[in-house]
């Protein structure tokens, strides 16, 4: 198990570096003056030594091996760098701004999890019709895009009915919406693999054994069901992160909620590099970490994974 | 069997008292037919009851149905059914659980998918407890272990903290049994309890059994081998087809059968049955014409070929090492040398996990040895690089377990036979003639060929894998465990059509399997395997005459026979 953890975490440090490596040279391939694009954009008319100033500061004169592993020491340090824009430490500024998109993702997996364990056991309770029925819903709640869920949140609990704020304001009622709106989609994904597997471990031979024991339904599916099901759930949790991590970059601009989707979509606009890079390597960091956790309980979950 | 052990298993029923008393049970699903079509059966304290008959005959589906869980969409009718005194007509759903478990164990095939993968065994055997005792967890805990010390589990401490999976098949199904009598229930039913079991560890599943009918509980024993109720019960009731064709006592049925069914039941039992005896009746109508009507007398058998000549295929002292999930190293196969005669059946009979499956890879060229050779008719056959043999592929067939895993499910059997036969896509009357002639050999109807094989029993699927072995006119053919999967009837008329094929084709084979009765019936000579070794070889009859290895002599003890 040590063994297993050490390489996962050697594999996730790797990743971390290739990620870095990839955005560093990508963000060189954009056309652009990046010394302009500290000073303000194209629109600032910098004068030429402004501009060489720029360069002289940020080492952007330098040879790009030179910057290249220049940007890999600062980052071993933690140091993140500046914002071109905002002139602040990017470090800081997504620490800031973390914790709200981990708060929502988190919520928002959480409740993915609730919805599908419960659709799935609400469906294999029933016979033909309700399976069906559970299946279209999950195949739309699968299919609906984010962008449509969050308006048409917006115009039902906040425009007709005003129960619920359409800007995102402080507090757990300000996450309903936001939450929803990621979840659902991703329930219905959820929903589709741990449907089956609840299913198949119900039709099993063990099943019968657990009734023939005097097992009741609801046992059979609380002490046996729920962990059967739950073991694809939990293996596709480390993507469905990620989905949400990308997801939330929508989410939080419609409901204008702080948060590092919306650090990023305001930083690539305005091509603030620093905070690209930042929020891209903060992300895959939690990404790597999250599928480390995952593949964790996966082990936990069925120890049959260890063994073989 | 230990004092404490005895007091452990006896339920409180004073024998000879009924305890399960069955009257014109009839099961259909939907609109279907009647499934189970009015059979009656009555079973006392200590006695065991042995249903025998082949897959589909609908010994299952009343097994299932005497615990109110025979399917969904099931209708079950009975003039009544009860459980002593009980009536069991029409009860609700709550009442049944407090039977199941309690007043009926029930015991299924295979422990592995029958005891929840991912749980410990110990924790399925304290469900039995938690759901009808008022046992704290830490005295369910205590009961598990003596019920695992009660059923001959080693170690039980360690044991119940495993899971189905991490123990041996033997040890699996002695923890289902303890989960199915935790409770000291009147009346334990045994759906096929040891088929799949190898012969030594099916013998010791069938004295646990035995002991506890020897305490007191009625045993309903399902099975569709003969040789296997033969050893436990003391009556048998036959059921064929939803009835119940003939039921009496183990002697009467054994020494005096009345039904052609049963007749064909005992015939079917290989083991002790010289080699060219058929163990099919030929009255089948899927047998092929060029067999003709042999009804069950004896055939000498007469290899078409002098054994004289060369080897067809020789093997020199092969080994093959694999590396465990732990990364510790396992001889698989250790220095094992055979030869196989041209016409002639060699016999590898050993337990699961003994290396006989590896053989036949390294045989058939699938895995490359670590060591040694292998010689096909003279020449060099491995180790070799593929390109050389590939043209040579044809001369070697090969037959499996399970037929259905090895098919395309989308093709047809046309298609599968056309593909085996090589040369060309198929649909040519050159073609057509080929797949009708091998289905003829196979005894296969012509209209078998537009199926796909998921459509076919059992039985004909494996035939449809002996004539795709045949398709490109092999000398030898490898039959890894062909017959493991197969009831023993059907079992009987797969081994007598190979055994017809040799006749008529002179095909040499390697014989595969698990069972020393089915080795000892179809073999010339014979190897005994174990832990990757060869521990004894030589002719069938002297092997079984006289064995010379301590391991043959429990093997053949082990075989059930009539």
């Amino acid at each position: 198990m040590l063994r297993w953890l050490g390489l996962r975490i050697a594999g996730g440090v790797f990743v971390l570096w290739a990620v870095a490596t990839l955005i560093f040279f990508a963000l060189r391939l954009i056309p652009g003056d990046p010394a302009q694009a500290i000073l303000g954009g194209p629109g600032s008319q910098a004068s030429p030594e402004a501009l060489a100033q720029v360069r002289l500061d940020y080492g952007l004169d330098q040879p790009l091996a030179a910057q290249y592993f220049g940007a890999l020491g600062r980052l071993l340090r933690g140091d993140l760098g500046t914002s071109y824009a905002l002139k602040t430490d990017v470090g800081a500024l997504i620490l800031d701004q973390f914790w709200g998109t981990l708060v929502l993702t988190l919520a928002a997996l959480a409740a993915a999890w609730i919805f599908a364990l419960g659709l799935a056991l609400w469906t294999t309770r029933g016979g033909w019709l309700s399976d069906r029925v559970g299946s279209g819903m999950e195949i739309m709640a699968a299919a609906v895009p984010h962008f449509w869920l969050a308006s048409v949140f917006i115009i039902v609990f906040s425009s007709w009915l005003g129960w619920l704020p359409a800007i995102s304001v402080p507090g757990p009622i300000g996450l309903v919406l936001p939450v929803l709106t990621l979840a659902i989609p991703l329930a219905g994904f959820l929903g589709q693999v741990m449907r089956e597997s609840l299913a198949d471990a119900l039709e099993s031979p063990f099943a019968l054994s657990a009734r023939a024991r005097g097992e009741s339904e609801t046992g059979v599916r609380w002490y046996h069901g729920i962990r059967h099901a739950a073991l694809p759930g939990i293996s596709l949790s480390g993507w469905a992160f990620g989905a949400l991590l990308s997801g939330a970059v929508v989410v939080e601009t419609v409901f204008a909620r702080p948060g590092l989707g919306r650090t990023l979509l305001n930083a690539v606009t305005i091509r603030d590099i620093p905070v690209v890079t930042g929020v891209a390597l903060v992300s895959a960091l939690a990404f790597i970490l999250v599928t480390v956790v995952t593949d964790l309980v996966d082990r936990i979950a069925d120890p049959r994974l260890g063994t073989s | 069997m230990t004092d404490t052990s005895a007091s452990i298993l006896s339920p409180a029923v004073a024998r000879g008292t009924p305890v399960l008393d069955v009257q014109n049970l009839r099961v259909r699903f939907g609109r279907g037919p009647q499934v189970v079509d009015g059979i009656s059966f009555e079973l006392t304290a200590g006695e065991c009851l042995g249903i025998v008959g082949e897959s589909g005959s609908g010994k299952s589906v009343t097994a299932r149905s005497l615990i109110g869980l025979a399917g969904t969409g099931a209708h079950v009718e009975t003039d009544h059914l009860r459980l002593g005194e009980r009536s069991l007509v029409g009860l609700r759903p709550a009442t049944w659980r407090g039977i199941r478990g309690r007043k009926i164990g029930f015991i299924l095939q295979d422990a592995l998918s029958s005891l929840d993968p991912l749980r410990p065994v110990g924790r399925e055997i304290a469900d039995a407890l938690r759901l009808h005792t008022r046992l704290s967890p830490a005295a369910r805990g205590v009961r598990v272990q003596e019920l695992l010390t009660a059923v001959g589990m080693p170690e039980p401490h360690l044991r119940a903290r495993q899971r189905s999976g991490e123990l041996s098949g033997g040890l699996r199904q002695r923890a289902l049994i303890a989960s199915a009598i935790a409770l000291n229930p009147p009346v334990l039913i045994a759906d096929e309890p040891t088929t799949a079991l190898d012969a030594t560890v099916q013998a010791q599943v069938l004295e646990l059994l035995a002991q506890l009918t020897a305490s007191g509980t009625g045993l309903l024993l399902i099975s569709h081998d003969l040789a296997v109720v033969k050893q436990l019960a003391d009556r048998v009731a036959v059921m064929r087809a939803g009835r119940i064709v003939e039921t009496g006592s183990t002697a009467e049925i054994l020494e005096a059968p009345q039904h052609d069914y049963t007749r064909s039941l005992i015939a079917a039992v290989p083991t002790g049955r010289p080699r060219g005896e058929r163990l099919s009746v030929s009255s089948s109508p899927v047998l092929p014409a060029t067999t003709g009507a042999l009804g069950t007398q004896t055939r000498p058998h007469e290899p078409p070929v002098a054994p004289e000549q060369h080897p067809v295929l020789d093997a020199q002292r092969l080994t093959k090492v694999f590396r465990t999930p732990d990364r510790s190293l396992m001889r698989a196969v250790d220095d094992v040398s055979l030869t196989l005669h041209p016409g002639r059946t060699l016999g590898l009979v050993g337990e699961s996990g003994s290396g006989k499956t590896t053989v036949a890879r390294l045989l058939l060229a699938l895995e490359t040895p670590d060591h040694g050779t292998v010689t096909l008719h003279g020449e060099p056959w491995s180790p070799l690089p593929e390109s050389a043999r590939r043209h040579r592929r044809r001369q070697m067939g090969a037959i499996y377990q399970d037929p259905s895993a090895s098919f395309d499910p989308r093709l047809t059997v046309e298609q599968i036979l056309t593909d085996a036969a090589g040369n060309g896509s198929g649909g040519t009357r050159q073609h057509r003639t080929r797949v009708a002639e091998l289905l003829d050999s196979v005894g296969l109807a012509s209209r078998t060929r537009d199926s796909r094989p998921a459509h076919l029993s059992g039985g004909q699927r494996q035939r449809v894998a002996i004539a795709r072995a045949l398709a490109p006119r092999p000398g030898i053919i490898i039959c890894d465990e062909p017959v493991s999967a197969l009831d023993v009837t059907v079992q009987a008329q797969v081994l007598d059509l190979l055994n017809d094929l040799q006749q008529e084709f002179g095909i040499s084979y390697l014989f595969i399997s698990h069972d020393l009765g089915v080795v000892g019936h179809m073999s010339d000579s014979l190897l005994v395997m174990r832990g990757g070794r060869i521990v004894e070889r030589g002719d069938t009859e002297a092997v079984f005459r006289s064995p010379a290895h301590e391991y043959t002599s429990r093997l053949l003890a082990a075989a059930p026979r009539l």
